[in-house]
């Protein structure tokens, strides 16, 4: 399963950078992205906006959205001093501070972190000066999950934050950062591993005949709507017979020279794909 | 290993839900599920890029209150048993078993279940529209299960017991509770009346394991039924949907057989017969997202705004059925939806 991973800063990134092994892609000059195999991670910049764009970016050229992950990983602010400093929590509820506009992820995955609420706002939250009604606040869940459900499937949407300080007035350095990342990323690829065993939607046309079916598409010269047709027919083909498409492997070797002998063609297929 | 998350691990609990009895026994019920606050309920279950069969893994809770449409009329499409004043109502949304040919995948954006908890407000409606019905001369004719099972429910959500008291205390009114449980023994400690119809769902038992998940086997639903006759219930069968599936002709035999076999024929309310059909928009929906049921895919024909077998099917099944079913109760207790 494909992984897709935002950060906002690159202090958020980097040991994420060095325990995976990603490199740095040279072909992304306006969004650093790193990459290695099936992951991606990608440093949006701070905010809801940088994180929306950096999100699409990452997403929109995806290939297979149903076997991929994607995850807002970042630092949050925590309103609830009991809760300790360091702890990796998973994301039940976005709410955008400014639109006033709630998120809800699709939690199917069983992990083993806390749940909590969070509200993305525009600037820093500093404890008594803003009305927070969430456990956490930060700055970029808000930008992220709208743009990544645009392409992903619900389920496979996933955001952890890191509690990194109680509202106080606190500025964190580069190596605190790193050790707190560090202290939880066990926990991380422990939550990504799960969510890759997790794979939730799948087809019954396997590679081979997926290729017949491209193939019957492209030499019949197919319109999209019979395209969409032929996919409903042989999906119920291949389950209500237990086989495989090698009944259209004649087909493919056929040529149509107009639309009427297209259609006559197409509807002798169909006819014997609906067979009882 | 199972990666999923259990069954009402989460609870979505909408603001104006929040003091009700019911919204507090559930919480109770599951002490350790997350609370998430919600606005409406609709936030929740209608957002968009849901996928039902995946939800169907791990079942979310909704608590919501139903602000309107707390009684509906009955449609065309649906079976009223010559009652004329028949309405129906929706106290939950969804279902915990998961059949195949449910057409709840293809009417609803979720497959987390809504419990509206605002039932007094039910109550009202009804009696008001009780009072308002257009044939005074029959009772108002309340399905109160009719897109959920409560009774498979009613363990958790009480529902069936607080109606049929309702329903004991009501002039004018008959509600019938459908389902596939076999879980009669929670209506057990109730003492019968005869302004409820128990109404049980059956198919033969390869079409139990195959297509009805998480369903009861036929075994057990009839023997809920035989004890609910026997406790003085008045009992519906109904075989309904009939799918057309290879050898249909044995398996439905086999069924009837079994059936009365178990249960007295002289005590049956009624009987009725449904061939499967599907809303054709729903089903568009449901193949969109599952590819996983023969039953889906099969060559159904469509009339109008309806799939099903063709005409002939059809009939010859309705024909096939109706005739073991006269072997054993009179014509006049079958209704065949045609």
């Amino acid at each position: 399963m494909a992984k897709v991973i935002i950060t906002a800063i690159h202090e958020e990134a980097r040991p994420l950078i060095e325990k995976i092994g990603l490199k740095k892609d040279p072909h992304a000059h306006r969004i650093p992205l790193y990459r290695r195999d099936d992951t991606i991670l990608v440093v949006s910049g701070t905010g809801k906006v940088k994180s929306a764009i950096a999100t699409t970016y990452a997403l929109a050229n995806i290939e297979s959205p149903e076997n991929t992950l994607v995850i807002n990983f970042g630092l949050c602010g925590c309103c609830d001093t009991q809760r300790p400093l360091g702890e990796l929590v998973f994301i039940n509820k976005i709410t955008d501070a400014a639109t006033r506009r709630d998120f809800y992820p699709e939690i199917i995955l069983k992990h083993n972190l806390r749940e909590a609420s969070l509200t993305t706002f525009d600037n820093h939250v500093l404890k008594g000066r803003e009305t927070v009604s969430s456990d956490m606040v930060d700055m970029e869940a808000s930008g992220f999950f709208p743009s990544a459900s645009a392409f992903i499937p619900l389920e496979n949407i996933y955001c952890l934050k890191l509690i990194s300080d109680h509202l106080e007035d606190i500025k964190l350095d580069n190596p605190m950062i790193r050790e707190k990342i560090e202290t939880c990323l066990d926990a991380f690829m422990e939550v990504i591993s799960s969510g890759s065993n997790l794979n939730s939607r799948s087809t019954p046309i396997a590679a081979d005949d997926a290729s017949i079916l491209n193939k019957l598409c492209e030499v019949l010269k197919l319109t999209i709507t019979q395209r969409h047709q032929l996919r409903d027919y042989t999906t119920g083909y291949i389950i209500r017979h237990q086989k495989g498409l090698d009944l259209l492997r004649p087909y493919c070797k056929q040529t149509v020279k107009n639309k009427a002998e297209r259609n006559r063609l197409f509807k002798t297929i169909t006819h014997e794909l609906q067979s009882k | 290993m199972n990666y999923s998350q259990s069954n009402f691990s989460h609870l979505y609990i909408e603001r104006a839900a929040e003091n009700f009895p019911m919204t507090e026994h559930l919480l109770s019920r599951f002490p350790k599920a997350e609370r998430i606050c919600i606005d409406n309920y609709k936030d929740v279950f209608a957002r968009p890029g849901q996928h039902f069969q995946t939800q169907k893994r791990s079942i979310k809770l909704i608590l919501a209150v139903k602000k309107d449409h707390l009684i509906y009329r009955g449609s065309n499409n649906a079976q009223d048993f010559g009652y004329s004043n028949f309405h129906y109502n929706a106290l939950i949304l969804n279902c915990v078993y998961n059949c195949d040919y449910c057409y709840l995948q293809g009417m609803y954006p979720s497959a987390n279940i809504v419990v509206f908890v605002n039932t007094e407000a039910y109550f009202s409606a009804t009696s008001k529209a009780i009072n308002q019905r257009l044939d005074p001369s029959t009772p108002l004719y309340l399905a109160i299960s009719y897109d959920t099972d409560l009774l498979a429910l009613e363990s958790l959500v009480p529902y069936c017991h607080e109606w049929i008291e309702y329903s004991r205390r009501k002039d004018n009114l008959l509600i019938e509770i459908r389902t596939k449980s076999a879980n009669y023994r929670a209506l057990s400690d109730l003492v019968p009346h005869d302004q409820v119809v128990l109404a049980w769902s059956l198919s033969p038992e390869p079409v139990v394991s195959r297509y009805e998940i998480n369903t009861p086997p036929l075994e057990r639903r009839l023997e809920s039924a035989a004890q609910a006759i026997d406790d003085g219930w008045s009992v519906r069968l109904c075989f309904d949907p009939v799918l057309l599936i290879a050898n249909w002709r044995e398996s439905y035999r086999q069924l009837v057989e079994r059936t009365f076999e178990k249960l007295p024929a002289e005590k049956i309310r009624d009987i009725s017969i449904g061939i499967f059909r599907m809303n054709a928009e729903y089903l568009k929906r449901i193949k969109k997202q599952r590819t996983d049921s023969d039953i889906l895919y099969f060559p159904y024909e469509r009339n109008g705004g309806v799939v099903s077998p063709s005409q002939t099917e059809i009939e010859e099944m309705n024909t096939a059925i109706s005739t073991l079913l006269e072997e054993h109760v009179n014509k006049e207790k079958i209704e065949v939806w045609m």
